[in-house]
């Protein structure tokens, strides 16, 4: 459920694209960097702590599983490049 | 000659280096679900990019494979392009490329499988408003699968969203044609 705020802000946004889509990409482009950026940080430090890459491989779990509704325990060829 | 795309943030060099080497190939392909709402400028994160390629035979799929992972890419289900073929696409299931050294962003990509995907790509549209020289599923498509289908939060907001950018232009028809589509193949 989302609530009413949420959506007019949403809408809000949406409005600002349909006047200056350029510039609203302009905008948005270092917060996908940066959030890009700060994912691969943290999954690089989370590796690094015992137990990390079991962490992220239940993270891509759960999230695979979420989006697809199966999960194919397939990250082994990460987790071992991270190992190493 | 190398594609050209404008302001490249992280996402769309990303998706650059990618769809390259498909086009290179001459695969058929579409870009569906989230990036599609990001390219249309909406502000919000995400962790894959969901690409929809037509039905290739294993040897296809191994040149491929083989130039994607010359590409700085791989493949984080294994590096045989025979099992990746057999035990994945062929089985319906999506394989993720990342690039070298990184966790995200991740590239999902399946062979359609039904005919609404076979619909979609039949369909599929560049958009020039995004800047992306790329080809996607139609609006009407994405807005349809995130109504009917997906319907999370963030899919009902990237919907809304692309309905505001194209409110003129979107065919309610064309919607509800293919939510139809969607009960009947995946519902």
């Amino acid at each position: 459920m989302i609530d009413k705020s949420r959506m007019e802000h949403v809408e809000w946004w949406a409005k600002k694209c349909r006047q200056n889509m350029k510039e609203c990409q302009r905008q948005v482009a270092p917060f996908i960097d940066a959030q890009i950026e700060m994912a691969n940080d943290f999954y690089k430090r989370l590796a690094k702590t015992k137990g990390g890459m079991e962490k992220i491989r239940q993270l891509k779990m759960q999230r695979q599983k979420r989006r697809t509704g199966c999960f194919h325990n397939s990250f082994l060829n990460l987790i071992v490049r991270y190992n190493h | 000659m190398e594609r050209q795309v404008k302001d490249k943030n992280l996402l769309n060099k990303f998706v650059s280096d990618f769809i390259g080497i498909v086009e290179k190939n001459g695969i058929k392909y579409i870009i569906v679900s989230g990036f599609v709402a990001i390219a249309h400028g909406r502000s919000r994160g995400t962790e894959d990019i969901d690409l929809i390629i037509e039905r290739i035979s294993g040897q296809q799929f191994e040149r491929f494979h083989r130039q994607i992972l010359g590409k700085n890419f791989e493949c984080i289900h294994g590096t045989s392009a025979k099992n990746l073929y057999n035990d994945y696409l062929a089985e319906n299931l999506a394989i993720r490329y990342v690039k070298k050294d990184s966790f995200v962003p991740e590239m999902e990509l399946k062979l359609a499988k039904d005919e609404i995907d076979e619909q979609q790509l039949r369909e599929r549209v560049k958009l020039p408003l995004t800047g992306l020289p790329f080809y996607f599923s139609t609006i009407e498509t994405n807005i349809a699968f995130k109504e009917e289908l997906l319907k999370s939060p963030k899919d009902i907001e990237d919907a809304r969203h692309l309905r505001l950018i194209y409110a003129e232009k979107l065919s309610e028809e064309k919607i509800s044609q293919i939510k139809k589509l969607i009960k009947k193949c995946r519902l």
